[in-house]
C-alpha cells in the first residue's frame, strides 16, 4: 500500500503545482508588469508503432509526449528569472531522460505505471540570469546541458523537422549504449555572443555544476567533484554554424571518470538544411576499465512550400573494443506546415545492428506527431 | 518544338520578374532609432538575432507581420534571406532553449505600428508600400 500513498502524494503535488501556476497566471497585475512577464511553450501528441515486440509498442499508441510551459520575468533591466515546466507522458511509458529503460522491482513498477497514468510534471530548467553586458550573461540554477545541437531542445519538437531527435548520440541509452552526457546540470553558466561582422559571429558557454549521479542526471550527485564543460561556436556566415562541446566529470561514489566531446556542423542555405555531428565518450565502468563509445549522424532536409522532407542516417558504436555491437538508424520523413505554429510530422524509422542485445536486433517504427508552439 | 520551349521559358521568366516587381514593402522604426537606412546584411543580422543593440546601446526589438500570402512570404525571404518555416524553426530553437526571444510578429499592421510607436529600439517590416505612420514611427530606407 506504500506505493499507493506515494502515488497519491505525487499526484496531489503535481496538481498543486499546476493550480499554483494557473493562480499565478490569473492574478491581475499592472500592464507594466505584464510587459515584463512572458509565457510561451509547446505541445505535441505522438503516435508510434513498432514491428518488434520487445523494442516498442506493436499495438501502436498515442501519447501526449510533451506539454511544456516556459515563463520569463524581467526583474529589472539586467536580471531575469526563467522557469520551464513540463507535463510528460500521459500513457504508460517508463524510461528515464536519457532514454534508458528502467529496471525496477515489481512494486516500484506498479508505482511508475500508476504515476504514468497521470503523467509527470517536472521542472526542466529554472534559473536566474544576470546580464553583464549586451553580449555576456551569467546564468545560475538548473539548466539543460549545453552539449551539441539538440540537448537543450531535445523535447522542443517545433524546433526540428523530425518527430524525435537523433537517437545515435542523444538516445544512446535506448540501444545498448551509455548516455554520453548528463541531460541536466545545476550550477553556474557563463554565456557570451560576439558579432565579428554583419555576417560572422561566435559564441561560447562555459559552466561548472553538480556532476551526474550513477543512476541518472536528475538525481543529486554523490561525490564532491564538479562537472566542468563548455561549448564554443563560430558562424562565418548566416548559413554555416560550427561548434564543439566538451564536458568532464566523475560519476557515482566510485568517482568513475566520464569525458565526452562532440563536434557539430550546420549548413542551411535556405531552403536546404544539413546537420551533422560526431561524438565520442569515455567512461570508466565499475572495474575501472575505460569504455569508449562513439557515434555520428547526418541529416538533410529541403523545405518545399509547406513540406519539409528529410532523411537522417545515424551510427553508434557502444564500445570501441567490442566487435559486432554497432547499430544504425535510418529515418525518412517529412513535416507539413498545417497553419501558423502548427506542424504535422510523419516518419519511418529503420533500426539495424547488433547493439540491441536481442536475438532479432533489427526493427522498424512508424511515427507521427502534431506539434504546436505557442 | 525548340522555339516553343524558348517562348514558354521566356514567358515564365517574364511572369516571375513581374511578380518580383510586385513585391513591395517598407521598413519602419521607433523615432528614437538613430539609423535612417539599413542594408540587407544589417537587416538579416537583426532579424536572425545576431545584432542585438543599436549604436547608442538601446536594445533592438525587431517585429514583422506574419506572412500569410505567397507575396508576403517572398518579401519576408527578401528581408531575412530565409524561408519562413526555416526562420520559425531557427527561432523556436533559440526560444525553447531559453537563450533568446524571437522577433515579435503581429497579424495586423495597426498592432505592429502600435508596438513600434511604444518600444524604443523597435524596427519592423511590413509588406505594404504606402501607409500613414503614427507620430512616434518613422520610415527607414532599405539599401
Amino acid at each position: 500500500m506504500m506505493w499507493k500513498c506515494r502515488v497519491k502524494r505525487r499526484f496531489f503535488n503535481n496538481l498543486l503545482v499546476v493550480l499554483s501556476l494557473l493562480a499565478f497566471l490569473a492574478i491581475p497585475v499592472r500592464s507594466s508588469d505584464m510587459d515584463k512577464f512572458q509565457v510561451y511553450g509547446f505541445a505535441d501528441i505522438q503516435y508510434v508503432r513498432s514491428d518488434h515486440e520487445s523494442m516498442g509498442d506493436t499495438n501502436g499508441s498515442f501519447d501526449v509526449s510533451h506539454f511544456n510551459v516556459m515563463t520569463n520575468y524581467q526583474v529589472n533591466s539586467r536580471v531575469s528569472a526563467k522557469i520551464h515546466l513540463e507535463y510528460e507522458r500521459s500513457s504508460s511509458h517508463v524510461e528515464d531522460h536519457a532514454g534508458n529503460e528502467e529496471e525496477q522491482g515489481e512494486g516500484e513498477h506498479e508505482e511508475e505505471e500508476e504515476i504514468s497514468a497521470f503523467g509527470a510534471l517536472e521542472v526542466v530548467w529554472a534559473y536566474i540570469e544576470f546580464d553583464l553586458s549586451h553580449s555576456t550573461r551569467i546564468r545560475t540554477g538548473k539548466n539543460l546541458t549545453p552539449f551539441g545541437i539538440f540537448n537543450e531542445i531535445h523535447d522542443a519538437s517545433p524546433s526540428y523537422n523530425s518527430v524525435d531527435i537523433p537517437s545515435a548520440i542523444y538516445r544512446a541509452g535506448r540501444v545498448g549504449g551509455m548516455s554520453m552526457f548528463p541531460e541536466i546540470i545545476t550550477g553556474i553558466f557563463i554565456l557570451a555572443d560576439h558579432q565579428i561582422s554583419d555576417n560572422a559571429s561566435w559564441n561560447y558557454v562555459a559552466y561548472v555544476g553538480n556532476g551526474e549521479h550513477a543512476e541518472g542526471s536528475n538525481i543529486k550527485d554523490e561525490n564532491v567533484n564538479k562537472i566542468i564543460g563548455g561549448r564554443i561556436a563560430f558562424s562565418p556566415t548566416f548559413d554555416i554554424h560550427l561548434s564543439s562541446s566538451f564536458l568532464s566529470h566523475k560519476v557515482g561514489e566510485e568517482e568513475n571518470n566520464h569525458e565526452s566531446w562532440i563536434v557539430s556542423l550546420e549548413y542551411a542555405p535556405s531552403p536546404f538544411e544539413v546537420h551533422a555531428e560526431y561524438a565520442i565518450s569515455e567512461r570508466e565502468n565499475l572495474t575501472a576499465a575505460t569504455v569508449t563509445e562513439s557515434s555520428w549522424y547526418m541529416e538533410a532536409a529541403y523545405t518545399l512550400h509547406l513540406f519539409t522532407p528529410f532523411m537522417r542516417y545515424g551510427w553508434l558504436d557502444p564500445d570501441d573494443d567490442s566487435d559486432n555491437d554497432e547499430w544504425t538508424e535510418t529515418v525518412i520523413g517529412s513535416s507539413y506546415h498545417l497553419m501558423e505554429n502548427t506542424v504535422l510530422k510523419f516518419e519511418y524509422r529503420i533500426y539495424q545492428g547488433d547493439g540491441l542485445e536481442k536475438d532479432d536486433n533489427d526493427y522498424n517504427e512508424v511515427a507521427a506527431a502534431v506539434t504546436v508552439a505557442f | 518544338m525548340w522555339r516553343s520551349i524558348k517562348v514558354f521559358l521566356s514567358l515564365v521568366f517574364l511572369f516571375q520578374s513581374l511578380l518580383c516587381f510586385s513585391i513591395e514593402g517598407m521598413l519602419v522604426s521607433n523615432k528614437d532609432v538613430s539609423a535612417t537606412a539599413l542594408d540587407s546584411k544589417e537587416l538579416q543580422s537583426i532579424f536572425m538575432g545576431k545584432k542585438t543593440s543599436w549604436d547608442n546601446g538601446v536594445s533592438i526589438s525587431p517585429c514583422y507581420i506574419t506572412p500569410t500570402s505567397a507575396e508576403s512570404q517572398r518579401f519576408f525571404e527578401d528581408i531575412t534571406n530565409k524561408n519562413y518555416l526555416i526562420f520559425k524553426r531557427y527561432w523556436n530553437r533559440k526560444l525553447f532553449s531559453g537563450n533568446d526571444i524571437p522577433p515579435r510578429n503581429f497579424s495586423t499592421i495597426e498592432d505592429l505600428l502600435d508596438y513600434a510607436s511604444h518600444i524604443k529600439g523597435a524596427i519592423c517590416f511590413i509588406h505594404t508600400a504606402e501607409i500613414q505612420l503614427p507620430a512616434n514611427v518613422k520610415r527607414v530606407e532599405m539599401n
